[in-house]
């Protein structure tokens, strides 16, 4: 199980404590993904997000010395059966936008065609994830979007990624701010009615 | 140091539907890979 602060959170964590800036990614809602992938800094969202986020409790508690803990809790009860294989936890309680690439992506390429276009801004920028890797959509048009390569600190996918394969909106879409991931590396098997329940304690001295 | 993050644990349990439990895991930040309690598909000893 890997579990990972994303940088946006550590960045703005940081600013806060030097007086620079304050907290601006409030955690509150979860949500599970089937897609494969371990869980980077990097990442915005989720590798294929599925179902509706669930609002978690958050609160101030005390584990060492008073109130020097953030605990966030939350459940997500699946709606049938499925290989849960990492989560997420959000600013906000909306979804991502998915699309699916219509041509594959050669590891330079600039221009990418995707399905789905409507379900994204119409506005630039916004950024878009592929597998592991962060785009930036600087422009586009209809069905066709321009982007930089390897945004947010990611890698480049040095591997031509295949038509068909799901493009999640990220950072300044639907999407809001992801706090913190954790992917499971072979995928939790739930049914029906089972659920996952996380407990997230962000303890400070 | 102005603050210090002590540890971020998150504990992952799954709660079938006839309400037996099994935790899944749990990874701290700052010992990632040392501090996992059971893999993926591993029973839990609870």
């Amino acid at each position: 199980m890997i579990t990972v602060l994303t940088n946006q959170v550590r960045n703005s964590l940081a600013a806060s404590v030097l007086g620079s800036g304050s907290l601006s990614i409030h955690p509150g809602y979860i949500q599970w993904g089937t897609g494969s992938g371990n869980a980077s800094g990097t990442d915005e969202t989720l590798f294929n997000p599925v179902q509706n986020r669930v609002a978690c409790s958050v609160n101030q508690t005390t584990t060492t010395t008073s109130g020097d803990t953030v605990l966030i809790s939350g459940t997500i009860t699946s709606t049938g059966t499925q290989s849960i294989t990492n989560v997420g936890l959000f600013n906000v309680s909306g979804s991502s936008a998915v699309g699916y690439l219509t041509s594959s992506v050669s590891p330079y390429d600039t221009i990418i065609n995707v399905s789905g276009y409507a379900n994204f801004p119409n506005t630039y920028p916004f950024d878009v994830q592929i597998l592991s890797e962060v785009m930036t959509v600087t422009t586009g048009t209809a069905g066709s979007w321009t982007v930089a390569r390897n945004t947010n600190g990611s890698s480049r996918t040095l591997n031509v990624i295949p038509s068909t394969t799901q493009v999640v909106g990220g950072n300044n879409t639907a999407n809001g701010s992801m706090f913190l991931k954790t992917s499971f590396g072979g995928g939790a098997i739930l049914n029906a009615g089972d659920a996952l329940q996380f407990k997230i304690s962000l303890q400070f001295i | 140091m102005l603050f210090t993050p002590s540890d971020i644990k998150v504990e992952v349990t799954i709660i079938r539907a006839d309400g037996t439990k099994d935790l899944l895991g749990t990874v701290s930040l700052f010992n990632q890979g040392k501090q996992d309690d059971h893999s993926i598909n591993e029973p839990s000893q609870e």
